[in-house]
């Protein structure tokens, strides 16, 4: 059997993109290694960038593929999976641009850490496609995995060590924890690992009300809101995106969130579907909590750093809304929501960093009269905090409008009510934020400002930081009043995916010969 | 010999994995802990691959790449350990206090 | 129904918007051609304001008119949708004057002026884009967009205490805008079809109970802003805190925004709600009348002082919009109006007393007359038409509101007397606490702040300023068809609408009607007959 008529049995077309990542991580690590760090760290950021924007070309070539199952099933690269993989490979690529001055500050090697980087987003995006138990716990470990290695990136910086450790303690029980669910399904479902048949398989074992499955549904939630951060699965957050590299706490709030929430979708509808009640019960409490509780603690908070890490749990709440209400219009809202959070969230972290290289400190009070020395950061990270506030007419308005337009047509009044009053509180601690940096006098600046750096952009990897920080304002700025295009992708991505059509149906059809096996034959 | 034995003792390894997870100091014992919360997800793959699906042996083969993984958690959980040891000089939980817990 | 083929609305709204965006860009280092340039700007959309009502506006239409429509993100069935009528254009046209001449107010600002006229544009074409739109999520949006220009604007140019008045505006404002998206959603989602077009909303059949959560929702909403009494604290804070030019926005247009609401929503859209709420808002409008004049009355700050005055005013819209009659609607419009440049005049002047004096304590103050004359005049001026001096436009406002309520045959005479006798008491306070402040501040002793300091008189540029909010107030008070003629068509019809659901209403609870008749509107077949014709 030659390997073409492999490939198109397993039918592999479906992962190229991935495909076009693993041959760009290897070019990266082998470049670095033939010509040396000082000279790599020139090309290889650009490399890396040019893959993941290969990558997102090859997946929009890949919209409404015919045949998205691959790999006997392992993975299913659908419309809503094109998305998810499009949003991780941006958020990577919005990441290395932010990264290039950090890392080569930090007097690590940046080849390394595109390469883990990289790592990172092909677990991200494998597991956004996953569609197997197998399958769905190597590429999250994949992306555990390496955001346990960037999180201790900076590996002389006893903060960074501290917060990769507990990064990894916590994520790998959370994942041991998860795969115990995991196990319980495969037995409860009489030996099926494909998340489609597995609820075949309970329904037909007559397993649907047994105590087996709901200890299963909340191990693997548990698994699930550990990588989104909600609370109570949060604890981890604020320590790891404080002690963290700042790129790194970028990526792991968008990109690795996306993923999770990929995860989410995929596991809840399509292994889930005879406790949907219960799991909608649980992500209710879940996002109520998160919601609340992220923007409160959020207020307290003196570090930048810590306030985004809060304000990032207060949004997971914002977007668990679209899941649990369980609509087309819920899961259209999510993805649209984690398109914008991607451009608004990446923006703020760019400015961070710029603010961190210039100053080296993230204290929201050291950000005091900043508006005198550099308006171009001022206004940026006002614009990207003012849209995670929701305030119009910025894309998080329109994200935030849409999530609740779907939670109310769904009739979820309480949650929407919550959400709205919770995007108040919240716009009261960004709004501080913008206060300190717009609102006081020249005297009342704080001594980082006061002693602020010449404005430079033509120092190695300022440049690449520079065209982060303008694309993600402009997207920021404009993305909510020309949203139509990205609305219609949001939709169709939902409403061309047969997982979530199938779901939408009032009974799951279950008849016991439809457990579809197939043959092994290679 | 029954199933449930298995699962039984599955579950007991499981809680002591997280018993120890939740009491250990020494952060290798925290790693260890974690250990024998996957192996106790091992042998229950086993058992229903043995029980449920002898055709298939699908536990099985999830079993190879969970032990797989399980290791490449290890290496990079002592890595760190490593790291933080050698800035440290400790690798005791509770000295682990630069960052509000 | 004038349509014209150029988007004039959309011209008019994104002009000092995408204007605003090319402040940093201006090559400018002392601040100096910022203001022009953004005073150009406001003209020149001042000029376009102007020359679309006059040219395309049909005045004795009571439709909308200049509908423009475009689909802006149809899957949620929001709409780019502007139009004016008669209720909007006058506040349209007020918002182009009183936004402009507070750019030319604000020429001294010399803090970081290409922020502040950066706000300035941003803050004008969200005034005008909240009077224009007719979509519930446009609407909202443009009610949402003003709020951080505002906040920013206070908290940086304002007095001592700016960021406790900015952050206590911003919060109220913003929890009291939840309240208009739940009610946006809420109607958008009952009935078989989704939309947030005003007019399609108003056609909607609701029931009962929900028109009245709904009504009450946007009550508390238009209520933060207007403001109504139990939530008018941010107000004497944010009005006594702003500087001058900011004050004039803030008291000329942004109140103005909770009355248009109420009237194009709560009244256009719920008018079944609206007739059990008409007695609670003329209740309401009462306690804004007396207890903004007494709580003025207790002021020692000038601003503080006129902002409670501002409340004061504000109860009289209230009072228009509860009567159920086309005068007291006309009326209710005419206030609004009329206090729009009144409080704009007044808030100026106060801008330039403390210019000069430094200070805004009414006991430092004093003597005033005799080394800054013709501030003394046009304060005077301001005044006098805030006390409602006859041949001034306040006069005539609140006179028709009065009439217009005491002939509203919705409510029973005992209510009206009630009504007018307490509304009364705030008339006779209004003019002891204006005219004491002029006497505080003009007359008698020269104050320690005034004491040995030389005083210029007011300037061409401030002459000229005041004189063009003055002179339209003295126009309106001499002559009211003047403005009232141009929209009367509107209100004479939003009033008839009202009116029409009093029977609907009364019909459904006939039996209830008897035990609340003090408050509730009672109505005779036969008296129906006649007024609904």
């Amino acid at each position: 059997m030659d390997f073409a008529t492999l490939a198109a049995q397993l039918n592999a077309g479906t992962i190229v993109p991935e495909g076009i990542v693993i041959v760009t991580i290897l070019l990266v690590i082998v470049g670095d290694l033939i010509v040396g760090r000082s000279v790599s760290a020139r090309w290889t950021p650009y490399l890396a960038i040019g893959g993941l924007l290969l990558a997102v070309l090859a997946l929009y070539q890949r919209w409404d593929s015919t045949s998205p199952i691959s790999f006997f099933g392992e993975f299913n690269a659908d419309n809503l999976s094109v998305v998810f993989r499009g949003i991780i490979a941006l958020s990577a690529a919005g990441t290395i641009l932010m990264s290039i001055r950090y890392v080569e500050q930090s007097g690590t090697s940046l080849a390394e850490f595109l390469t883990i980087l990289l790592t990172a987003v092909l677990g991200g995006m494998f597991l956004a496609g996953s569609d197997e138990l197998v399958s769905v716990y190597v590429s999250l470990e994949t992306l555990s995995i390496s955001s346990y290695l960037l999180t201790g990136y900076t590996k002389r910086d006893p903060r960074s060590n501290e917060a990769a450790l507990k990064y990894l303690l916590i994520g790998a029980s959370s994942s041991a924890i998860f795969l115990y669910g995991a196990s319980l399904l495969y037995g409860l479902s009489g030996g099926e690992t494909r998340l489609s048949a597995i609820s075949a398989g309970i329904a037909t074992a007559g397993l649907d009300q047994s105590i087996g499955l709901v200890i299963a549904l909340v191990f693997a939630i548990a698994g699930i809101a550990f990588k989104i951060a909600a609370v109570p699965f949060h604890q981890w957050t604020p320590d790891v995106y404080e002690g963290s590299p700042t790129p790194v706490v970028a990526f792991l709030s968008v990109g690795s969130k996306a993923a999770g929430f990929a995860l989410a979708i995929r596991l809840l509808v399509t292994a889930f579907p005879l406790v949907t009640e219960q799991w909608q019960f649980v992500m209710t409490a879940l996002a109520i909590l998160s919601m609340v509780l992220g923007n409160v603690v959020a207020l307290a908070q003196t570090s930048m750093k810590r306030l985004l890490a809060y304000s990032s749990i207060g949004q997971a709440g914002f977007i668990m809304i679209g899941l649990v209400i369980g609509t087309d219009a819920g899961y259209a809202s999510m993805v649209f929501y984690l398109m914008i959070y991607l451009f608004m969230n990446l923006g703020a972290f760019t400015c961070i960093i710029l603010f961190t290289l210039r100053t080296g400190t993230d204290q929201i009070s050291e950000y005091s009269g900043l508006y005198q020395k550099d308006p171009l950061l001022t206004l940026a990270l006002s614009i990207c905090l003012l849209s995670l506030g929701g305030i119009p007419p910025l894309a998080g308005f329109f994200g935030k409008l849409y999530l609740f337009w779907a939670g109310w047509q769904a009739g979820a009044y309480p949650l929407v009510l919550l959400g709205l009053v919770t995007s108040v509180i919240s716009i009261y601690y960004y709004i501080r934020v913008v206060k300190m940096m717009v609102v006081k006098e020249p005297q009342e600046m704080s001594d980082s400002v006061k002693n602020y750096p010449a404005i430079r952009w033509d120092l190695q990897g300022m440049r690449p930081l520079q065209v982060g920080l303008v694309m993600t304002l402009v997207a920021t700025t404009i993305a909510g009043i020309l949203s139509n295009p990205l609305f219609t992708l949001a939709n169709n991505s939902v409403t061309q995916t047969p997982m979530l059509q199938a779901a939408q149906k009032p009974a799951v059809q279950v008849s016991k010969d439809e457990t579809v096996r197939l043959p092994i034959a290679l | 010999m029954q199933l449930q034995y298995f699962l039984l003792i599955a579950a007991a390894l499981f809680c002591i994995g997280i018993y120890g997870l939740i009491t250990s100091r020494n952060a290798v014992r925290v790693l260890m802990s974690i250990e024998l919360m996957l192996n106790a997800v091992n042998l229950n793959l086993m058992a229903f691959s043995n029980y449920l699906d002898a055709d298939e042996i699908k536990g099985q083969v999830f079993t190879i790449f969970v032990i797989t993984i399980a290791a490449a958690e290890a290496a990079v959980g002592l890595a760190i350990v490593l790291a933080i040891y050698r800035n440290r000089d400790t690798v005791d939980m509770e000295q682990f206090n630069l960052l509000k817990w | 129904m004038v349509s014209t083929q150029f988007p004039w609305l959309t011209t008019i709204i994104l002009l000092p918007l995408v204007a605003s965006l090319f402040i940093p860009l201006i090559p400018d280092k002392q601040g100096k051609t910022v203001r022009w340039y953004s005073l150009g700007v406001a003209l020149t959309d001042l000029a376009l304001i102007a020359y679309t009502v006059w040219n395309h506006y049909d005045f004795q239409n009571s439709g909308f008119q200049l509908v423009e429509r475009y689909a802006w993100v149809p899957q949620l069935g929001i709409n780019w949708s502007l139009a004016i009528d008669g209720i909007s254009m006058p506040l349209v046209v007020l918002t182009g004057l009183v936004t402009t001449l507070s750019v030319l107010a604000a020429w001294r600002v010399d803090q970081k002026p290409r922020l502040f006229h950066f706000l300035m544009l941003m803050m004008y074409s969200a005034q005008i884009g909240v009077f224009c739109a007719q979509d519930m999520i446009q609407f909202f949006l443009m009610w949402e967009i003003e709020l951080v220009p505002v906040y920013i604007l206070i908290a940086i140019w304002g007095g001592p205490k700016r960021l406790y008045a900015a952050t206590k505006f911003i919060l109220y404002t913003a929890i009291g805008s939840i309240f208009i998206l739940v009610a946006a959603l809420a109607m958008a989602f009952s009935g078989d079809h989704i939309t947030f077009d005003m007019q399609e909303l108003g056609l909607k059949e609701y029931s009962l109970g929900f028109e009245l959560c709904v009504y009450g929702a946007l009550l508390i909403a238009y209520g933060v802003k207007l403001p109504i009494f139990p939530f008018h604290t941010w107000l004497p804070d944010a009005h006594g805190e702003a500087s001058a030019p900011v004050s004039m926005v803030l008291a000329g247009v942004l109140l103005k925004m909770g009355g248009y609401a109420l009237i194009r929503m709560n009244m256009e859209m719920l008018p079944h709600a609206h007739v059990y709420f008409a007695p609670v808002l003329a209740i309401l409008g009462i306690v804004n009348i007396v207890y903004g004049a007494l709580a003025s009355f207790a002021q020692r700050n000038l601003k503080r002082r006129m902002a409670y005055s501002s409340i004061s005013h504000m109860g009289f819209v209230l009072l228009g919009i509860a009567s159920f009659t086309d005068l007291g609607m006309s009326g209710a419009v005419l206030q609004m109006v009329s206090h729009g440049l009144i409080a704009a005049a007044l808030f100026f002047l106060a801008g330039v007393t403390y210019d000069r004096t430094h200070t805004l304590d009414l006991d430092e103050m004093g003597g005033l007359a005799k080394k800054m004359p013709s501030v003394f005049a046009l304060f005077t001026i301001g005044s006098m038409a805030s006390l409602a001096l006859p041949g001034m436009s306040g006069f005539v406002g609140e006179l028709a509101v009065f009439l217009g309520f005491t002939t509203s045959e919705a409510y029973n005479p005992a209510f009206k007397a009630v009504v007018i006798l307490l509304s009364a008491v705030g008339l006779i306070v209004t003019p002891m606490y204006l005219l004491s402040m002029l006497r505080e501040m003009f007359y008698g002793q020269e104050g320690n702040a005034v004491v040995g300091v030389s005083l210029l008189d007011a300037k061409p540029r401030e002459f000229f300023i005041a004189a063009c909010l003055l002179i339209p107030i003295i126009g309106i008070g001499l002559y009211p068809k003047l403005i009232t003629q141009t929209y009367d068509v509107k209100t004479v019809q939003i009033a008839a609408h009202v009116r029409n659901a009093v029977p609907v209403v009364a019909h459904q609870h006939l039996e209830n009607l008897p035990r609340f008749s003090f408050a509730t509107p009672v109505f005779q077949q036969n008296e129906l007959l006649g007024l609904v014709k």
